[in-house]
């Protein structure tokens, strides 16, 4: 038993896997490295190796399942706290059991796997929809504040949908965008250079889609309970129609 | 006038229309643009129902004067028409914001059915051809316009719906002068057969041929407007899923737009609660294999609005429960109050695995707030109860006022 770093990305978690599995020494505890943790014994530290961790990867998905490893792999995403470790749990499991682990739902090796992967899916096709882009110099930038990984999950969506534009995606929390200019993406750490500010062009179009959100409401039938139940108002800070009307 | 006050009056008068989804084609693809299978909602309004197309009249300046209507000719509103030129520019600029999946392309009557259904024809095409618009259009078939104009805006569109509104023939006739039975019907068959028939063509064709309305055809009731009973409106939409093959039936609580003798007075409140039980209604239609005449019968033709209609169901039939849950079929777990699609899916899964007890029904998503009282398993179940007693257990406490204040027909 030993406590294991890694960088932190899910090629690292595969590469520290296999390396863990090969040393003989499963992880009982999983960190990212430069975490500034203090650790009672040095950790044993997983390289990343994009080689190794696509070897790892075809291996387990074979021996697991493809939906199995799937899903790990949304669970990696995910806000839970010790996220690694439970997939690790759910792949070591899932190692002798093969695809029937997922037979076991209600078990506290598998549930709160699938719980994580069920929420970052639903973030995600929440924010297929609440993603607001912004036209600014002839990019559409998109600044948004997930719970979830899910820059690597969106991005794929919006080069098919978008896909003869160039457009940037900021997760502010996590100082990285999906940037994509004509037929590739890819993601890098970030931040929006000081001093930039939409058009007026663009100011004119977000107050019709205000004009429009206001429009569209039946007075009769109001009901905010229900609106934030579907949005919730962590949401807001980035939609232009929930934006507080100008002084 | 300016593009905000056109957007305006033209979104305040479409909004009637209820359908604003975005689902049933994943596979068009264009320059700018593409579509989901499931849809994608984009916002959610003040009265939190979501916001997925740019939904729209291209104009209100309507020729006929249906009395339920808010752009009825004899109304005093003020009128505005888009250029098919200005719409498509709204569009793409809104779609490349991820603001809209894609448009619902509806209007008035303006002139005639035919120069009416001309201009949606264009902009659907400047959308299409010009820009390469590869994401939604949902478009209206206006009633009384030619078949060749109706075909012609269904290869450009997903999804076209015809809006029947009026659930009878008699209250049509008494609301809706200018509309016919036949001039509602006569479309929706065309639409109708017409996708059957590409379907099929494009199932033994050799070259891709375009689609034809891919994501199918809706329409839409008013509720509350007319004096039909929910068991009527039931009918009609199971009709309308069996024979037309309808993708969606949509029902809209009547909110008064006019003070007429025909009509509930204009004070009254939409009757939400009873469109929200025609809409569970209509789910045990489509997703868990009731018929039109289980759920209500001419002894009772209307929704116990105090209840859902499925524990409504297993109320009137306590001789099939208590259910062992780890022996019942999918279908029987369907019908127990509590248990939803994705729930009975997942019990299927979980038990395979181990046998199950309550706690894990819980894990699993089932709404033990209602499952407990027709569900037996691993030590658990409660001593059978009669019916009178399970209904007061089971009826929710008293909505808030707004929700349960209900439409009085002034005749």
């Amino acid at each position: 038993m030993a406590t294991w770093v890694y960088d932190g990305s899910f090629n690292g978690f595969l590469c520290l896997l296999f390396e863990s599995t090969r040393a003989g020494e499963p992880p009982e505890a999983i960190e990212h490295a430069g975490s500034g943790q203090p650790f009672l014994w040095p950790p044993k530290e997983a390289r990343t190796d994009e080689l190794l961790a696509k070897q790892t990867g075809d291996v387990l998905r074979r021996r697991l399942s493809a939906p199995v490893f799937t899903r790990g792999y949304y669970a990696f995403l995910s806000a839970l706290k010790e996220r690694e470790m439970s997939v690790y749990t759910y792949y070591n499991l899932a190692w002798t059991l093969g695809k029937s682990v997922d037979r076991l739902l209600t078990d506290p090796r598998v549930l709160p796997v699938h719980e994580a992967s069920r929420a970052v899916l639903r973030e995600r096709h929440r924010f297929l929809g609440l993603l607001r882009f912004t036209e600014i110099g002839g990019v559409l930038y998109a600044p948004f504040e997930p719970e979830a990984d899910l820059l690597q999950l969106l991005a794929g969506h919006f080069s098919t949908r978008l896909g003869n534009e160039k457009w940037i995606i900021h997760d502010l929390g996590r100082g990285k965008a999906a940037i994509y200019a004509p037929r590739l993406w890819r993601i890098a750490d970030f931040s929006l250079p000081e001093g930039i500010a939409p058009s007026r062009r663009e100011e004119a179009f977000r107050d019709l889609w205000k004009e429009y959100f206001h429009s569209i409401a039946v007075r009769s039938r109001e009901n905010p309970r229900l609106q934030r139940q579907f949005m919730p108002k962590k949401y807001w800070k980035h939609l232009p129609e929930k934006e507080p009307p100008a002084e | 006038m300016d593009a905000a006050g056109k957007l305006s009056i033209l979104a305040e008068a479409a909004k009637y229309d209820v359908s604003c989804s975005s689902s049933g084609n994943g596979g068009r693809r264009g320059a700018v643009g593409n579509t989901s299978l499931g849809g994608i909602c984009h916002s959610w309004s003040d009265d939190g129902r979501c916001i997925s197309l740019l939904k729209i009249l291209f104009s209100n300046d309507c020729a006929f004067d249906c009395s339920y209507c808010v752009n009825r000719r004899s109304n005093d509103v003020p009128r505005a028409s888009f250029t098919p030129r200005e719409l498509a520019d709204l569009v793409i600029g809104f779609y490349r914001r991820n603001y809209i999946e894609g448009l619902f392309l509806s209007s008035a009557v303006v002139g005639s059915p035919d120069d009416t259904m001309i201009q949606l024809i264009r902009t659907a095409k400047i959308l299409r051809d010009e820009y390469r618009f590869g994401g939604y259009i949902h478009a209206k078939a206006i009633p009384g316009a030619s078949p060749r104009l109706v075909t012609a805006l269904g290869f450009l569109a997903d999804r076209m719906s015809v809006n029947i509104e009026l659930p009878s023939e008699v209250s049509l006739r008494a609301l809706a002068p200018q509309k016919t039975k036949e001039s509602i019907f006569r479309p929706m068959s065309l639409i109708g057969d017409s996708i059957a028939e590409r379907k099929e063509k494009r199932l033994v064709s050799t070259r891709s041929l375009a689609p034809f309305v891919p994501a199918g055809q809706s329409t839409q009731l008013i509720v509350g407007a007319s004096p039909e009973t929910d068991l009527s409106i039931l009918s009609l939409a199971g009709g309308l899923y069996h024979r037309f093959g309808l993708k969606r039936v949509y029902y809209s609580a009547y909110v008064p737009v006019s003070a007429n003798p025909l009509l509930p007075a204009i004070t009254t409140t939409p009757p939400l609660l009873r469109e929200h039980r025609i809409y569970q209604a209509d789910w045990l239609l489509r997703f868990y294999g009731f018929r039109p005449d289980e759920v209500l019968s001419p002894e009772q033709p209307n929704l116990d609005e105090s209840l859902d209609p499925k524990t409504s169901w297993a109320l009137r039939h306590l001789d099939l429960f208590p259910l062992d849950i780890n022996r019942a079929s999918y279908e029987e777990l369907l019908r127990t109050p509590g248990i939803g699609v994705l729930s009975a899916k997942r019990i299927l899964t979980a038990r395979k695995g181990r046998r199950l007890d309550e706690d894990d029904l819980k894990k699993l998503g089932v709404v033990m707030k209602r499952a407990r009282y027709f569900l037996a398993c691993k030590g658990f179940s409660l001593p059978s109860l009669d019916a009178r007693a399970l209904r007061r257990l089971l009826t929710p406490p008293p909505p808030p006022a707004w929700k349960t204040r209900q439409l009085s027909l002034e005749f």
